[in-house]
């Protein structure tokens, strides 16, 4: 696998606030990558500067070995669909279709056709007068059918209703199956895309706080449920990312399980199941966000 | 790193692309052409109606110039606020967005200096006087005047984009200084030592070369601050 994105100890400020802090990743190509965190986190601004949108502070980033920011060259090969992205006033979606196949190299522009259809965007209808859904549906489109190279969806989904996302997140996964690609993903939707992606980026206050491979990272943890006094004497020895107690029962995430302390546990009447993804990463960002996790 | 799955287009193939993006919608083209139609015909009415109307030479007046001027400033402006984020999202770098819509602006200022001097020539009226005749100097004139409009347009524009509500206050602040400044200027014993320019003091040749400099120095600032706007 080679790397199309390096980014090495990247920082943004605006005029004193941290948005980004001293980011270092890599994204190799053809992957599913999801960069995750909560809504303020710094998403959105990492995108942008990996999409040479924004310029940084400190730090730098290199796709395919060369800066983004005004490199004709390498944006050719990038598509970045933002949720708040405003179209010209009077466009509708067939304008919109027009731009995207003039600006992508490897527009499809019958597939592009067949997701209005699928999404049942109105053609007539200008898109600044489309609900919320639809336009997040138009993002998703153009984001789909450009089959670019590098393509970063920062939660163009986000207004799309739950059915209209799992169609999303089913026609990305074959779409991208086709086509290989390398897609990153943002959101804090954590549950809904957890099978999709295949690395995951976890960014808190601006800083990398999880870089792991998802399969690494759902074998990481487990939650065990149990009486309180029984948790507590179970979990004595591993990390505990997160604890909760209702009543007279205790539920915790661990961090370190072997199958074999899986199944003494079970056998001690505790319930032992994997943790999900988002219940490690929301451990995770409960977590002092300085200390960046790393997963085997 | 591996290298690039799609290769760069040519420099020219780059702006051109920007152009099409720029006119998805053609009736951004269309649409001045028929309202200069409908202000033809209205003028051409009123006169017919009214003989207050027509002047006292009996020649119809219409010029579309002052409306194109109009019409052109505020196509520019939308043109770099409305496709600045949605080109740039479809992986176009900011120079060749700008670069790309100047050099739509440059071939839609020949299109409608030609379309100017082509009414001038039917109703023997040019920017509201008579009309000379269609010379190389008086197109020259209309292209400048289109561009420059357009250039203006789009360096404001890059004001808003990078530096929003504040640069735009500034902008206007200090433009509004400057015009104050100028008329007191003018009365000031100062304002007596500088060289007068109007069209009385200046040959056509001397107005165009002025106005392509201003044009340049307009199209210059804006890519300089357009080249660090950030996308909101």
């Amino acid at each position: 696998m080679t790397k199309v994105i390096e980014v090495n100890n990247l920082t943004k400020s605006y005029r004193g606030a941290t948005a980004v802090d001293s980011v270092s990743l890599a994204i190799e190509e053809n992957g599913i990558y999801g960069l995750l965190g909560r809504n303020g986190a710094g998403k959105t601004t990492l995108m942008k500067l990996v999409a040479g949108h924004e310029l940084a502070s400190t730090g730098e980033i290199s796709v395919y070995g060369a800066s983004p920011v005004e490199n004709s060259a390498v944006l050719a090969n990038m598509a970045f669909i933002r949720e708040s992205l405003r179209y010209s006033e009077n466009y509708k979606i067939g304008h919109v279709l027009k731009a995207a196949k003039i600006a992508f190299a490897n527009w499809d522009d019958a597939f592009a056709q067949s997701l209005v259809d699928k999404f049942q965007i109105p053609r007539k209808r200008l898109v600044r007068k489309l609900s919320r859904g639809q336009l997040s549906a138009v993002g998703v489109v153009v984001g789909l059918a450009a089959r670019a190279p590098i393509t970063i969806l920062d939660e163009p989904y986000i207004g799309m209703d739950a059915v209209a996302r799992k169609h999303f997140y089913d026609i990305l996964l074959a779409d991208y199956i086709k086509h290989p690609r390398t897609i990153v993903l943002s959101t804090h939707l954590i549950d809904e895309v957890a099978d999709l992606l295949e690395h995951v980026f976890v960014i808190d206050q601006g800083r990398i706080i999880l870089d792991a491979n998802t399969e690494d990272l759902r074998g990481s943890a487990a939650v065990i449920e149990g009486s309180t006094e029984s948790v507590d004497d179970a979990v004595a020895g591993f990390v505990i990312l997160e604890s909760q107690t209702i009543g007279t029962q205790k539920r915790v995430v661990a961090q370190g399980l072997k199958a074999e302390d899986a199944a003494r546990l079970q056998s001690a009447g505790l319930a032992v199941k994997p943790a999900t993804l988002q219940q490690l990463i929301i451990s995770q960002t409960n977590m002092d966000s300085s200390e960046k996790v790393e997963v085997a | 790193m591996t290298t690039l799955p799609i290769q760069q287009r040519t420099l020219v193939q780059r702006l051109w692309k920007v152009v099409g993006i720029n006119v998805v919608r053609p009736w951004v083209l269309v649409l001045p052409l028929v309202i200069m139609t409908a202000l033809f015909l209205v003028t051409g009415i009123l006169s017919w109606l009214t003989i207050a109307f027509v002047p006292a030479d009996g020649q119809l007046r219409f010029s579309p110039e002052f409306f194109l001027i109009i019409f052109l400033f505020l196509t520019a402006n939308q043109t770099i606020y409305h496709e600045y984020a949605v080109s740039l999202s479809f992986g176009i770098s900011r120079s060749d967005f700008y670069f790309g819509s100047l050099l739509n602006f440059a071939l839609q200022s020949i299109w409608y200096a030609v379309v100017c001097l082509s009414i001038a020539a039917v109703t023997g009226s040019f920017f509201g006087s008579e009309f000379s005749g269609v010379g190389v100097t008086n197109f020259v004139s209309l292209i400048v005047l289109f561009i420059g409009t357009q250039a203006l347009a789009a360096s404001t524009t890059a004001i808003y984009l990078r530096w929003g509500k504040p640069g735009m206050l500034t902008f206007f602040g200090g433009l509004a200084l400057v015009l104050v400044a100028l008329p007191v200027l003018a009365v000031s014993d100062l304002g007596s030592e500088l060289p007068t320019l109007n069209s009385e003091t200046l040959t056509m040749l001397e107005t165009n070369v002025i106005g392509s400099a201003v044009a340049l120095i307009l199209i210059i600032l804006g890519y300089l601050i357009i080249r660090k706007a950030s996308v909101r």
